[in-house]
Formats: structure tokens, C-alpha cells, sequence
């Protein structure tokens, strides 16, 4: 079930209405009957991979939980009879426990990921491997089921584990709570990957209604339909894919693209120091809009070389079309309308550079605090009315959607 | 929530559903669209002035000539008929015209249970459907159509075509009753004044499509078997028409129009006139040697290609069926209407349409039989 789809919105619509006439006792029981709902909707026979993870990340949970809670009383009982020594052995033991014990639930639930993700992208690099040696065997390619957002959830339960190892918090208590929290419906396709003591109380607790929230929660959505429908989708035909890393698929690609982010990732990290020490000693001002428009570019400059890895068939080809943007001189491509031939015609590209003056007006709002739906919300009614059944009618008539206009699935989709 | 809010809350909502009802409403078919321009003329009829309708495929929009019905005996009888229009929405279209006149015959030709119109893709559908207003007989016709394909495609899924196969039905496509969500994209190929505002055609009830109505095939008439067949799920189509013409009381006429094919599919119509003889209704077959030598219908002239009339056809086939309705519903004679002047311009026009098309009198094609 899409989320740019009529399905979706209804089931929305009947999740909302339904969680604000339950009792407050059983709202968060009427979220996980939706969650799963709508995973079943989606795919009934992978339902069983999601249960998996739930039983073996909670029961994890609540035995490492055990373990920091006997530690923490054990410690306490015998604070004055225990020699340091004593002490630091005993915590030890636990923590080889606790490793064994976390290791394992990483195994089978990271197993899992990587068997239904990759096996089939291994054993096809093996079997080219074999080939190439004149090796007459072939490991088998086999027709897996991909549940969905399992690299979501999965993750999302690591987290949570490394968090109770590190006795962060104590583990869920509840099974079926435990459940809702991996499984809530709206995080399960597009993520982002949450920590339990973020969302997980926010699951639990009852919401009641009020106006100005789900107010603002409709307009969020009406935004986000804007953007995906009328900029996004109609970029398709420029954009096939902006992904992340070997996490996104599996090619060898993917692995170059996730290298190339990494290095760029963990090399800012790890060099921040040095580059506080290169910026204090040129006097550089990073106060200035100046600095702010070096920053955007220079992260668009490097992101761009990732996206190649991303677009090209394979590395070789991405490679090539480096090579090609720094050494063919072609910026005429922008001007002679050669990119109406990429199947978006001129009032298409008028609608994007509008709805685009839109976006960077709504950012720069948003860089400079300005809460933008605080600000309607100031507004006479009229004028908010105005606002708001005129965003409703651009997304309706400029969305692309419908016959012939299908909204092209999000790309975190089934990851 | 307060009081006041809900009061706006409710404003709001209004508001909203005004607004969108108005886009849903704009960015319709397009009306360039011979279907929608056909159920334009209809609907802006005034109401209780039409008299009948006929409806079926395109064969029955080519042999239908409204003006001229309009002419010999004062009777107003439009064609609801679309390209390839589904059997099962048949139905549909008839209590879609209910809704707003008072039809005192129904005429129906069974040209859609043969083989080669059996198949349904979504553009066929949706050439009636997004025609139509929307209302829960727009979604109930839909309906139809739909559980209709599934029916077809779970018994006959086998034979169709692998080119058709993205052109079916798809049972889950919200579009198939929201035709604004086919249309809004409409902009993008530039819209004008023309766009928004809802034509009738200048010739009312008639087809008028030069390239096709003044060509021919020189056709040899199709022997007609006597057997009749048909299979279960086509009989059940045409059993639900009948059983609804029974329930409502309606005059149904069930016709066979004038057409060159192969036997097997005179099988299946034979069948179906079978059934609807059973059922008491009338049936016409302008197939039949009787009727085909009483109108003189001259397949090497007469028709434009194996399964249309050309306009000499047309208007042969109007005035047969039209004496038929007069004589058998007591049609004629009405007294005359607010909108006869339309009806008298439009009969003008399609006369000059045919005449300076075919360089000969519309009379002296009908002198034959009407003598």
C-alpha cells in the first residue's frame, strides 16, 4: 500500500478516526492491530519474518535487562563485602554474558536481513567467480520473499538491543507494546529508524484530540503530497534512483556509492578537529552567508560524484561519466532544451521551477526558525483557508498521479 | 474541540468538498471526446422531453440519426451508445437516462455479446463511465463492468492477447470512478475557454464523422446460421437486461444492426434475440433477409466497413426504427416542445451534413422502402 495512493489515505483516515474513539486504555492496542493490518495488506506471507524479530529482539531484551538488573543489586547488596577486584570480575562475567547474549540476537536478526537481501547478489558474484575459473558449479539462486521495511525494523531492533546492553534503559516489559514499537505502520515503509525511548513512549501514551495538532499533522501531509507529487515524481524522469549504499540494494554499485558516503561521512567526523585548527588559524569566519554557501556546495559537489555510483548501470559506467563531466565541456544541454527530450515537457518545467521557488522559500524560512505553519496559523481565517484549499487544488491538479501518471513508488520502499 | 471549531471544521470541509466537486467537474473528459459530447448533448436535454434511447456500441452511435427521427415523426430518441461500450453496462445506461426522462422505449442492439467485443480493456470502460456524471450509478455501472472483466478474464483469461493485457480492467484502480484522476493532467497539453465549458454537439443525437460515414466496403450480406448459442457468461448478461426491462416494466426492443461477419458470431446473437423473444420482448434483425429486403440495405453501399453502417445505412436503419417505435409505442404525433427549435436546426444541419457528403438527397435513399 503506497502512501501516494487513495488505499493509503483511507486506511489513514480510518486509523485516526478509530484511535481518537477508542478508550485511552486501548488506543496503543488499536495501533498495532493497524500496524499489522497493514502489513498483511501488503504481503500476508512475511508476516512471520516481522514476528521473528519481535520475539527474539524482546526475549534479548528482557534477558540482558535481567542481567544489568542483577548486577546493578547484586553490586548494591554487597557493596561493603566485595573487594574491587571482586567487583570487576563479576562485572566481567556479565559482560561476556551480555556480549554472548547480544551477539547471538545480531546474528539472527541481521542473519535473516542479509540472507533475504543478499544472498541471491553473493551468490551471483560467486557463481561469475566459479565461471570465471571454468568451475562447473553454480550456487543456487533462490526466490526469496523481501518482507517489508525489514532493513527498518531489523536495525531499529539492534538498536534498541545495543541500547538495553548498554543499559541505557530498561527493556520493554510488554510483548505486544514491544511489537508496535517495531512495527507502527507509518515508520515500517520510509523509516526513519527510530530509538525506543524517543518513540516508543509516544506509542504507549494516549493522544487525545486536539484541534491544533492534527491540524498541523494534515498540513504536514498536504506538504509532503506536494512535494512527492508535484516536484519529486515529476523529476523521475531525470532522477531514476538517489540512494545510499550496498543498505539500498544489491550491486556492487550500491557498495562503491556506500564507500564513497562513508569515507566522506566518518573522514568529516574524524578530521573535525583538524579542520577547527585549519579554520582558526586562515581567521575564517563561519558566522557568514558566505561560509553557509561554500558549505552547500562543496557537500553538493561531493554528494553529486556519489550519485553517480547511484545512476550508472554499473561502477564502470559511473566512472566513465565522471570522467565525461570533467572532461567534456557540454553546459549548452541547459540552454538548448536538449532535457525536454527526458520526457519533461515546458509547462512541466514551468510547474517545477515554481513549485521549486516554493521549496527554497519554505527553506530559507525554516534555516532562519520561522515555524512556517505557525505563521498561517496567525493568519485571519480567510487567508488560512485560502492558503490551505490552494495548496489542496495545486496538489490536485499539478500532482502526478492517476491514468498513465503513476506516482512512482518511494525509493525506501520494501528496504 | 470547541463548538466554534467544529462549526468551522464543518465550513471548512464544505468548502473543500465545493472545491474540489468544482475541479472534479472541470477537468472532465475532454470534450473534444465524441463520447462525452454525446452524453453532453443528453444531459442538457430539458427533462422528460426525450423519448427513447438506443444503446449498444459504436455500431449503434453510426446507425442512429436523431435529427431525422426528429423529422419524419417528432420523435426525440438519442443514442447512448460509446465505442465498444460494454454489454454489462447496459443497465447503467439506461437508468442513467432514467434518472432525468421518462423513456418510453429502450432500444438495444446485441452486437456486444459477440466474440470479438467480448474483451473489455479500461479505455473502453472508461469511455462510457467518465462520460457519465458522477453519482452512485456511475459507481454501480463501474461495478458492473468490473466484476463483468473478472468474470471474463477467470473463464476466457487464456485467450486474450499479451498486447492487451496492461490495457484490462484493473479491479483496484481508484480511476476507474474518478475520471478526474485520469483528466487533471489535462493542463499540460494547453487548455482554453473550450476546455470548460460543456458542448453539446451542433448536430444533436447523430454521428458525424465525415471520414466514416460517407465511405464503403463493398460487403456481401453474412449468412445467417439457424442455430443459436451462446456461452453461460454472456447469456448471463443478457438475462440481468432482460430481467431489469421486466422489473421496471420497460418497452425494450432488442436489435441486431446490420453487419458483415463470421457465422459463429450471427450464433451468438441469434442466441441472444432467442432470449429476449422467450423473455417477450420484440427483436429486429436487420440481418434477416425479411428486413434486410423490406429497407433494402445493400451491404455493397450501405455499410462502411464489416461491423458499421455509413450514413445511407443510418438513415435507412433510423426511419425503419423509428415507424417501428411510432407504430408499436405510439410515439409520434407529440405535441411540440420548448427545444423543437434545436431539433429542427439540427435536423437542417445533419441534412446539409449528408447531402453534401453523399451529393444526394437524404429522400431519395429512404424513397425506396418508404414507398
Amino acid at each position: 500500500m503506497a502512501f501516494v495512493s487513495m488505499k493509503f489515505l483511507f486506511f489513514l483516515l480510518v486509523v485516526c478516526g478509530g484511535y481518537f474513539i477508542m478508550p485511552a486504555k486501548l488506543k496503543w492496542v488499536w495501533l498495532l492491530i493497524c500496524s499489522y493490518t497493514f502489513y498483511l495488506l501488503n504481503d500476508a506471507r512475511t508476516v512471520a519474518f516481522i514476528i521473528f524479530t519481535t520475539v527474539i529482539t524482546y526475549i534479548t531484551g528482557r534477558i540482558l535487562g535481567k542481567i544489568n538488573r542483577n548486577q546493578k543489586t547484586y553490586l548494591k547488596e554487597n557493596k561493603t563485602v566485595l573487594s574491587r577486584e571482586e567487583k570487576k570480575c563479576f562485572k566481567a562475567k556479565n559482560i561476556t554474558k551480555k556480549k554472548w547474549t547480544l551477539f547471538t540476537a545480531i546474528l539472527a536478526n541481521l542473519g535473516l536481513l542479509v540472507f533475504l537481501k543478499y544472498f541471491n547478489f553473493f551468490a551471483g558474484n560467486i557463481n561469475a567467480v566459479l565461471s570465471n575459473l571454468s568451475l562447473q558449479m553454480e550456487v543456487p539462486i533462490l526466490n526469496l520473499l523481501l518482507p517489508l521495511g525489514i532493513s527498518f525494523y531489523t536495525l531499529q531492533a539492534l538498536g534498541y538491543l545495543i541500547d538495553v546492553y548498554r543499559d541505557k534503559y530498561e527493556p520493554d516489559r510488554n510483548l505486544a507494546k514491544f511489537a508496535l514499537f517495531l512495527s507502527f505502520f507509518p515508520q515500517i515503509v520510509q523509516g526513519p529508524i527510530a530509538r525506543y525511548n524517543q518513540l516508543a513512549h509516544q506509542l504507549y501514551e494516549a493522544h487525545k484530540f486536539e484541534y491544533k495538532r492534527v491540524a498541523f499533522g494534515a498540513q504536514l501531509i498536504l506538504w509532503g503530497f506536494m512535494k512527492k507529487l508535484i516536484i519529486a515524481d515529476r523529476l523521475a524522469p531525470f532522477v531514476d534512483e538517489i540512494l545510499v549504499g550496498i543498505w539500498h540494494g544489491s550491486s556492487w554499485k550500491y557498495v562503491a556509492y556506500g564507500i564513497w558516503n562513508g569515507v566522506f561521512i566518518s573522514g568529516s567526523i574524524l578530521l573535525e578537529p583538524v579542520y577547527e585548527k585549519i579554520i582558526a588559524k586562515l581567521k575564517i569566519n563561519t558566522k557568514c552567508f558566505s561560509w553557509g554557501f561554500f558549505q552547500a556546495i562543496r557537500t553538493t559537489f561531493l554528494c553529486s560524484i556519489g550519485r553517480f555510483f547511484s545512476r550508472g548501470v554499473s561502477c564502470m559506467a559511473a566512472l566513465r561519466m565522471i570522467k565525461h563531466t570533467f572532461t567534456v565541456f557540454n553546459p549548452w544541454v541547459l540552454t538548448d532544451y536538449s532535457f525536454y527530450e527526458l520526457g519533461i515537457n515546458e509547462r512541466n518545467m514551468i510547474v517545477l521551477v515554481a513549485m521549486g521557488l516554493v521549496l527554497l522559500v519554505v527553506g530559507i524560512m525554516q534555516e532562519r526558525g520561522i515555524h512556517i505553519r505557525e505563521k498561517i496559523a496567525e493568519q485571519n481565517l480567510y487567508f488560512r483557508w485560502l492558503v490551505y484549499l490552494g495548496a489542496l487544488a495545486v496538489l490536485l491538479i499539478f500532482g502526478v498521479y492517476g491514468n498513465g501518471l503513476a506516482s512512482t513508488v518511494f525509493i525506501y520502499q520494501q528496504f | 474541540m470547541k463548538k466554534k471549531q467544529i462549526l468551522q471544521f464543518i465550513i471548512f470541509m464544505t468548502l473543500g468538498l465545493v472545491m474540489v466537486y468544482t475541479l472534479f467537474y472541470l477537468f472532465e473528459k475532454n470534450e473534444n471526446d465524441l463520447a462525452a459530447r454525446s452524453w453532453n448533448g443528453f444531459y442538457s436535454e430539458e427533462e422528460n422531453t426525450i423519448d427513447g434511447i438506443i444503446v449498444g456500441t459504436s455500431m449503434a452511435t453510426w446507425a442512429w440519426v436523431a435529427p431525422l427521427a426528429w423529422h419524419e415523426r417528432g420523435v426525440r430518441l438519442y443514442s447512448l451508445s460509446t465505442d465498444e461500450q460494454p454489454m454489462a453496462a447496459t443497465i447503467g445506461v439506461i437508468e442513467e437516462a432514467r434518472k432525468t426522462q421518462n423513456l418510453q422505449v429502450i432500444i438495444i442492439d446485441v452486437h456486444g455479446i459477440r466474440t470479438s467485443a467480448r474483451l473489455r480493456t479500461v479505455n473502453k470502460m472508461r469511455n462510457l463511465t467518465d462520460s457519465m456524471h458522477y453519482s452512485i450509478n456511475q459507481i454501480r455501472t463501474v461495478n458492473r463492468i468490473v466484476k463483468y472483466s473478472k468474470d471474463y478474464e477467470a473463464i476466457y483469461g487464456d485467450t486474450i492477447p499479451e498486447e492487451k493485457r496492461s490495457k484490462l480492467i484493473e479491479p483496484s484502480d481508484f480511476s476507474n470512478y474518478l475520471g478526474f484522476l485520469n483528466y487533471h493532467a489535462r493542463w499540460e497539453s494547453g487548455l482554453s475557454e473550450s476546455d470548460f465549458t460543456k458542448e453539446s454537439p451542433s448536430i444533436k443525437g447523430a454521428y458525424t464523422s465525415r471520414k466514416k460515414l460517407f465511405r464503403t466496403e463493398k460487403l456481401e450480406p453474412p449468412d445467417i446460421p439457424k442455430e443459436a448459442n451462446l456461452e453461460p457468461l454472456f447469456q448471463e448478461v443478457i438475462q440481468e437486461v432482460i430481467d431489469y426491462g421486466k422489473e421496471n416494466q420497460l418497452n425494450m426492443v432488442f436489435v441486431e444492426l446490420p453487419s458483415s461477419l463470421p457465422e459463429e458470431e450471427y450464433i451468438q446473437m441469434n442466441a441472444a434475440l432467442q432470449m429476449a423473444e422467450d423473455a417477450d420482448f420484440p427483436t429486429i434483425n436487420f440481418n434477416s433477409d425479411t428486413i434486410s429486403n423490406e429497407l433494402s440495405i445493400d451491404y455493397a453501399t450501405d455499410l462502411s466497413n464489416k461491423t458499421h453502417v455509413n450514413s445511407r445505412g443510418a438513415v435507412k436503419i433510423t426511419s425503419y426504427l423509428t415507424k417501428y417505435v411510432c407504430e408499436h409505442y405510439g410515439l409520434d404525433n407529440e405535441p411540440e416542445s420548448k427545444d423543437s427549435t434545436s431539433w429542427d436546426q439540427s435536423w437542417e444541419d445533419y441534412k446539409a451534413f449528408f447531402e453534401q457528403g453523399w451529393e444526394m438527397s437524404i429522400e431519395s435513399v429512404l424513397s425506396d422502402w418508404q414507398k
